[in-house]
């Protein structure tokens, strides 16, 4: 009885369940995989063989094909991508992601009639890192695409978006060095994008845009500027928004207003101020931030080193703050027991030292 | 019967009472393929949109036969939906949750796609999708049929044709 209980077991467990999982379920795991890896799978037995045409998705970076010798690169990108394209199914591509990080050869025109494709099999999530692209441009259709739920544009991609955008459906916006042709190319897109959610910039580099937008819609604004350079404005109706994250800002021109709703924020500051005003200004800026933001419930402070010559007089009171998280490198702060004090309701504080290095 | 519930209620928060009193309105009665029966609260239970749309058809007023799914898995996938309707949830604790939850046996993994699946919790399916995927991620062919089961019926003959067909993909 015994032997055969077990012999059942073992049967039990050589089966191959995984082939017998609908196509459906198949392909969006092979859709979480880089691409090539996805293809590769139509080796493994005729049941898997015609499965990645049928995925809807395409993932992939140039650090797959690293051992190419020096100008074959392009080549294999090209090679792939147009193979994939060609014997895939007429099914969605719901995914597009292309990063080129090496590849300094590669041709924009072809990269721009990739992104055509998937813009016409209802894309929903474009994610585009490439680098050398001042001569790539991207399609006027992408900002009409209905269905995209997420745009990710990195590495100096020129963002110039025709008179009308409409993306209706976009909830996710990552906009990270990029060259923009004007203010109001930024402003076209952001109003374009009437149900964005998500809002993430960042800044390495001085672009061209001096006023940046922010819609009341907006839940969650990320914002990182390491190039500090003070013609950059923010005007921010912050009426919905709950996350604030402000990276390495320079707070001269910022204009926050109905910031209320906002229950965590997170300000870092890598920067240092070594003259006594520059650090003084800084600190005013950010405690005239936190008086803005009565009904804080998380504060995460990140090396801000400014903040050990702000004047206590200045803390506002944190009624509703029961998290803050310090992360700080000296611990020159004589500001911490005040604003311990200042929030009455705390229930939760970490403090993280790290060293210099 | 009503007045003593009524005076058992005195001293207690008024909050607790009404949320007591929801509770029992709002429970759902679910069977499983091997016919146990399991009590869940609807806002646990809707976060299946195939639940959900039967709630909102009318269909859920007397016992929700599912007959794809198994009770040890239906006791799983509702313990994933009540640690997802509290949305105040830490979300690293939330993902502690997570990470620990996926942690199970191929068979027991399988059993929770195929319930997510026809029960249409799309976080759990994306999770149980990714945890497949990680165990794909970095294989090669014979290494995943080795962790999968899967036989290779290709001839040597259809196996050297699929390749050189799929050239484009294999340059590395």
């Amino acid at each position: 009885m015994a032997t055969q209980s077990n012999s059942k077991r073992q049967k039990y467990t050589v089966i191959d369940r995984i082939s017998a999982l609908p196509d459906s379920l198949l392909c969006q795991i092979l859709s979480l995989l880089p691409t090539k890896q996805a293809v590769v799978t139509t080796t493994l037995s005729t049941r898997w063989q015609p499965l990645w045409t049928m995925v809807p998705a395409f993932d992939f970076d140039d650090t797959e094909i690293q051992n190419q010798d020096y100008g074959n690169e392009s080549m294999a990108i090209t090679h792939f991508v147009c193979g994939f394209f060609t014997l895939r199914k007429p099914v969605p591509l719901k995914k597009f992601r292309l990063h080129l990080y090496n590849s300094s050869v590669y041709d924009p025109i072809l990269v721009h009639t990739w992104i055509c494709y998937a813009i016409g099999h209802d894309l929903e999530e474009l994610d585009l890192f490439l680098i050398r692209s001042h001569t790539f441009e991207l399609p006027p259709s992408l900002f009409s695409c209905e269905s995209l739920k997420i745009l990710s544009l990195n590495g100096k991609i020129p963002l110039n978006c025709p008179s009308s955008v409409h993306l209706p459906n976009l909830e996710i916006l990552r906009l990270i060095e990029i060259k923009y042709a004007n203010d109001d190319s930024v402003r076209r897109l952001l109003t374009g994008c009437p149900n964005l959610i998500m809002f993430y910039i960042g800044r390495t580099q001085r672009d061209n845009v001096i006023t940046l937008l922010c819609l009341p819609r907006l839940k969650w604004f990320h914002i990182r500027d390491e190039c500090q350079d003070h013609e950059f404005e923010i005007e921010m109706n912050a009426s919905g928004c709950k996350n604030l994250y402000l990276y390495d800002l320079d707070f001269q021109n910022y204009l926050l207003v109905n910031t209320t709703n906002v229950v965590e924020a997170t300000i870092r500051d890598l920067s240092e101020r070594s003259e006594q005003d520059g650090q003084e200004n800084y600190s005013q800026c950010i405690l005239k931030l936190l008086r803005a933001l009565p009904n804080l419930h998380t504060l995460i402070l990140r090396y801000i080193k400014s903040l050990s010559v702000a004047s206590t007089y200045d803390l506002p009171y944190f009624n509703n703050l029961r998290r803050i998280k310090l992360t700080v490198r000296c611990c020159k702060w004589h500001l911490l027991p005040y604003l311990l004090e200042r929030a009455q309701n705390l229930e939760d504080f970490v403090l993280v030292k790290v060293s210099k290095a | 019967a009503i007045q003593s519930s009524r005076f058992s209620c005195v001293g207690f928060p008024l909050a607790y009472i009404f949320l007591a009193c929801k509770k029992k309105s709002m429970a759902l009665k679910l069977k499983s393929s091997d016919n146990k029966i399991f009590e869940v609260e609807e806002l646990v239970a809707v976060q299946s949109e195939t639940i959900k749309s039967l709630v909102e058809d009318g269909c859920a007023n007397n016992v929700i036969p599912l007959p794809n799914v198994d009770s040890k898995t239906l006791e799983l996938v509702l313990d994933w939906c009540k640690n997802h309707v509290d949305v105040k949830l830490d979300e690293e604790k939330l993902k502690e949750y997570e990470d620990k939850f996926i942690e199970v046996d191929l068979a027991v993994l399988y059993d929770l796609l195929m319930a997510a699946n026809y029960l249409n919790i799309k976080d759990l399916l994306n999770r149980a999708s990714q945890k497949v995927a990680d165990m794909l991620k970095g294989k090669k062919p014979e290494q995943i049929r080795e962790t999968f089961n899967i036989v290779n019926d290709f001839s040597p003959e259809e196996e050297e044709e699929i390749r050189k067909e799929n050239l484009w993909a294999f340059e590395e």
